[in-house]
């Protein structure tokens, strides 16, 4: 089963993403803290990393750039910030994707999970 | 005699020019004492560069932002001046000096944030000019911050609604009925419209400012096009609508993407809403003489005909959309028009009561 990380500090919405992937088979591994994440990503090297961008006391931009450092996997941006610079910033920084939780379902980032781990 | 007269005219003469000169030399002595008093009590920073690049003239507040001493300045290269402060920032300020035009921008420096201006001269000095905008780009910051803050804190009890309706509904807590399904269909809809009515108003917010950026790039409008009506496929699903599509390839535009996206959506979004169940809409982008041709086609509700010329008011709501549409905010339309004015375009329509409407919007290549 496939690992996939999610750094979110909303218990709720990762809840709701962890209940989903476990529904398609994948191996979901929740982190509410930027700095815990990033512990786990390196002990359970995951496939693919859902990483949100508000964390309440840390830099998730620094989270971002961090992992990168540290993973080849594909870094999806779940986020409420729709400014265009903070898209355009998390692009530049490596993130593969960047959904606006709004905009988006449960179900259609699954089917954007499934997009970058179909080779993996 | 005649020479004793003559020799007393020229010493008139003479004293004459030398008086004028003495003149001339205090009226310009006084001259320069007003400009150098007019430089030294201005609040930007100014130095002045000679011919060879070397600076022959400071004024206190450039001194006062950098803290330097005046003897440390004068006479200094450019490049020298680069290496005391380390202001490497000012680097391309150095290939500026020789130019011909003005040329300004917005640097940091030192901690603080500055709009530089470099003035070339005539007599091929130029002038290098310091405004401190430090406060302005804190407010920015600040308004910026906001935004973000209020995006994050509204839009997200909006996501985890959203989210949880759509796993109910996908049935992944579990079997529900029909009576459930239609019940929690409504409540999906009434939560995306409130998303959307978020979203307008954080466009509404960010363009009222007065101080609106646009950030321009090439346009591929058909691109646009595609993507915002796949953003709204699942609206159109909901409500029955069918979305025909009439889509050429367009040349490149000078536009601002976010914000054209943006007007787009609201034109799609309305052709939808304001359609009868079942409707067809038509979207269409074509080549048309020297200009670019987004429409927005439907058979819906139409706009009576006393209310059209308000219809690009902010805030106005036709009578017989709040009756179709409780909610709305009045506000996309009034937005879309903005965006398209800033952009150099236009935007019109045509409508008729109960037969529906036609929304254009026109770039020029």
């Amino acid at each position: 089963m496939k690992k996939v990380l999610i750094v979110e500090d909303d218990k709720y919405l990762a809840f709701l993403l962890k209940k989903k992937l476990e529904k398609e088979g994948f191996l979901p591994l929740v982190s509410n803290s930027a700095k815990k994440g990033i512990e786990i990503l390196k002990k359970e090297k995951p496939k693919l990393v859902l990483l949100d961008l508000i964390f309440p006391k840390e830099d998730g931009f620094k989270i971002l750039k961090k992992m990168k450092k540290i993973t080849k996997a594909p870094i999806l941006i779940i986020s409420n910030l729709d400014q265009l610079k903070d898209i355009k910033r998390a692009i530049r920084l490596g993130a593969k994707e960047y959904l606006i939780k709004a905009n988006f379902t449960p179900e259609k980032i699954i089917a954007k999970v499934k997009k970058y781990l179909k080779n993996a | 005699m005649k020479e004793k007269a003559d020799r007393e005219r020229i010493r008139i003469a003479l004293l004459n020019i030398l008086e004028d000169e003495e003149e001339a030399r205090k009226k310009a002595e006084r001259e320069k004492e007003k400009t150098l008093s007019i430089i030294n009590s201005l609040p930007d920073g100014l130095f002045l560069l000679s011919q060879n690049f070397k600076i022959i003239l400071v004024n206190p507040q450039f001194l006062k932002f950098f803290n330097f001493k005046k003897k440390e300045i004068i006479g200094l290269s450019l490049k020298d001046l680069l290496l005391k402060r380390e202001f490497k920032n000012l680097k391309e300020l150095l290939s500026k000096k020789n130019k011909k035009k003005i040329f300004k921008k917005e640097i940091e420096l030192w901690g603080k944030f500055f709009q530089i201006t470099t003035i070339p001269l005539k007599s091929k000095e130029t002038i290098f000019l310091f405004h401190d905008i430090s406060r302005e780009k804190l407010i920015e910051k600040a308004k910026s911050d906001f935004l973000a803050m209020v995006a994050h804190r509204f839009k997200t009890p909006l996501a985890e609604f959203k989210w949880t309706l759509d796993m109910i509904l996908k049935e992944d807590f579990g079997k529900i009925s029909q009576e459930t399904r239609r019940v929690l269909e409504k409540m999906y809809g009434e939560n995306e419209k409130m998303i959307s009515l978020i979203n307008e108003l954080l466009q509404f917010v960010k363009l009222e400012e007065g101080k609106i950026s646009l950030s321009l790039s090439k346009v591929d409008l058909k691109a646009v096009v595609e993507k915002e009506l796949k953003n709204l496929k699942t609206l159109a699903q909901r409500r029955g609508i069918i979305i025909k599509t009439n889509l050429e390839k367009v040349p490149l535009l000078l536009l601002d993407k976010e914000k054209i996206a943006f007007s787009i959506f609201n034109l799609i979004e309305n052709g939808i809403i304001y359609s009868y169940p079942q409707g067809k809409v038509v979207v269409s982008l074509k080549k048309k003489n020297k200009e670019i041709v987004f429409s927005v086609k439907d058979e819906g509700i139409g706009i009576p005909q006393k209310e059209q010329k308000k219809i690009f008011e902010k805030f106005f709501r036709a009578s017989n959309a709040q009756e179709k549409e409780s909610i709305g905010s009045g506000l996309g339309l009034y937005l879309s028009k903005k965006i398209v004015d800033l952009l150099k375009g236009k935007i019109w329509f045509i409508s008729k009561e109960g037969k529906g409407s036609i929304f254009y919007l026109s770039f020029s290549k």
